[in-house]
């Protein structure tokens, strides 16, 4: 049965201080999530054993923890003591890089060679590395291949597994289902969101898209959900890098419709 | 295999058809490269009807729709209507909706409705049919609403059709197949271009029209929807092109002369 996480990045303003965020996480599991996705950024001003011991009380999860892929040159142990803090099996490990793919092939094997051995110091400690999957992955290579058919094709000695997210997807013009299908069984995380049209402000017949709350815009989200399921998704997360309005009344919309569109 | 027909939408080619010679010659160069059917869009407003009439005899070319300036549609209903007559055209397009309509938002498509209503019936009454082709910015909800689902809902299905676009499709993160159904028996010509993904300056990256085969856009699912739907014509088009345009149409047009050969007809929708 799949689990619905907040995404704590929509509410970041509300966790600028420990309190804040201890404050927070209260709000987010009386909204109802499951669980909480967090972004490592967002850790740094508090206590480890402070959350930990709220994340308990509350009875919220941690369904992943996310940091960009640097962070793995310089604070490996930190991203593993965070994770182990919080009782958390999936250490995002954040997604290649423009100083990779910009290289072309030459440098999504000079990644693959860097995420192996961090992949394989997460797995020593009994740790699921987590790869976010974006949408420059999708951008042919002069070789004519995705870099997610490159990393793809990699991850069964890299062992790390796949967090996707729709709205990056959607960027792609690559449908998410056969992302999903390409990915079964290794992608434990699926971040949902919407996207609506931004009413007068087309230029040059490119409408502007904003995110929005699930349900309120164009995506065919009961049918991803789906699809995301057959995939076999442990964790559905939403949540927006924007909101026009108070982003704890997003989250809560997005829930509602989340466990309407049937993720848990 | 799916009995669609590839055709060449002449937007692509806007730089080269402003002169009767440079129609001409493009009208050649697309006959050559074995297409018999086009759309006309950004036609040189100068190249008398007639010329254009006999160059497309000449090449034996079938028109499959045209996009139409608003304007003339509106005012010059009449005249456009014996042009397409004359070509052999079943159907006046508008390429997009004009700002004087977007600008004021649901009541800027409810006057367009009630506006497009006369010129579809005139239409009707000389055998053809209105095509209005969309983008994304149609997808705009107002009331809870999509303003294409209102275009789809509340104009006459016999009279005012619909061209998709693949690329704007996708552009909107839509259902592409979903809405070929909604509009099933309403869209007699496809819109195809491919989604690129192209890298700029300091990594950023462009979603770009691309020539089919190029980009991301899985074709099959799409080719199979417009065969249940009543898709006769795709035509190809690409916003912009990174290298010569005749030589991205001629890519297109081989490659989806192979999906239309090799895809098979029917199943689910994807």
């Amino acid at each position: 049965m799949t689990r619905l996480a907040a995404q704590l990045n929509t509410v970041r303003a509300y966790c600028g201080t420990q309190e804040e965020l201890l404050d927070t996480l209260s709000r987010i599991r009386a909204l109802g999530f499951d669980g909480v996705e967090l972004e490592s950024s967002l850790l740094k001003n508090a206590d480890l054993q402070a959350v930990a011991q709220r994340l308990a009380q509350l009875g919220l999860e941690v369904c992943s923890i996310r940091s960009p892929f640097a962070r793995t040159g310089y604070g490996m142990e930190e991203m593993i003591a965070e994770a182990k803090a919080l009782n958390c099996i999936h250490v995002g490990v954040g997604t290649l890089t423009a100083s990779y793919f910009t290289m072309g092939p030459a440098g999504v094997e000079k990644y693959l060679a860097q995420a192996q051995a961090v992949c394989e110091r997460f797995s020593k400690e009994g740790l699921r590395p987590l790869y976010s999957l974006r949408f420059h992955e999708f951008m042919r290579l002069s070789d004519g291949a995705w870099s997610f058919d490159k990393l793809e094709a990699a991850t069964e000695t890299a062992s790390y597994r796949w967090e996707t997210d729709v709205l990056c997807l959607t960027r792609t013009a690559v449908e998410p289902p056969q992302v999903f299908l390409r990915l079964a069984g290794r992608m434990p995380v699926c971040r949902l969101s919407d996207q609506k049209i931004r009413e007068n402000e087309t230029y040059f017949f490119y409408a502007r898209r904003e995110e929005c709350p699930l349900g309120e815009g164009l995506f065919d989200l009961p049918a991803w959900i789906e699809a995301a399921k057959r995939a076999g998704a442990e964790w559905f997360t939403v949540g927006q890098d924007l909101c026009d309005r108070d982003p704890f009344a997003c989250l809560k919309a997005s829930l509602e419709k989340a466990k309407e569109f049937g993720c848990a | 295999m799916i009995d669609i027909t590839p055709a060449v939408q002449l937007f692509t080619l806007r730089d080269y058809i402003q002169t009767p010679e440079g129609f001409a010659d493009s009208i050649r160069r697309v006959r050559e490269m074995g297409c018999d059917t086009v759309q006309f869009s950004r036609v040189g407003a100068s190249i008398p009807a007639d010329f254009i009439t006999r160059v497309i005899r000449e090449y034996d070319m079938k028109v499959c729709v045209t996009h139409s300036p608003m304007q003339r549609i509106f005012h010059d209903l009449p005249r456009l209507i014996a042009e397409h007559q004359a070509w052999g055209c079943p159907s006046v397009g508008l390429g997009n909706l004009e700002n004087c309509y977007l600008d004021d938002g649901y009541e800027g498509y409810c006057r367009f409705i009630r506006d497009i209503a006369p010129v579809v019936e005139e239409l009707k009454k000389n055998g053809m049919t209105f095509s209005y082709h969309s983008h994304t910015f149609e997808f705009v909800q107002y009331h809870g609403r999509f303003m294409y689902d209102m275009l789809v809902e509340e104009t006459d299905p016999e009279g005012f059709h619909f061209i998709q676009d693949s690329f704007w499709m996708k552009y909107g993160g839509l259902s592409h197949e979903k809405y070929m159904e909604k509009v099933a028996g309403r869209m007699e010509v496809m819109h195809a271009k491919d989604f690129t993904m192209l890298l700029l300056p300091m990594g950023h990256i462009l979603g770009e029209t691309g020539t089919i085969g190029e980009g991301n856009i899985d074709y099959p699912p799409l080719l199979r929807a417009a065969a249940r739907t009543g898709v006769q014509v795709i035509a190809i088009e690409q916003d912009r092109c990174q290298r010569d345009p005749f030589g991205c149409l001629h890519d297109a047009f081989r490659e989806l002369k192979r999906l239309l050969a090799e895809t098979e007809k029917g199943g689910e929708c994807a």
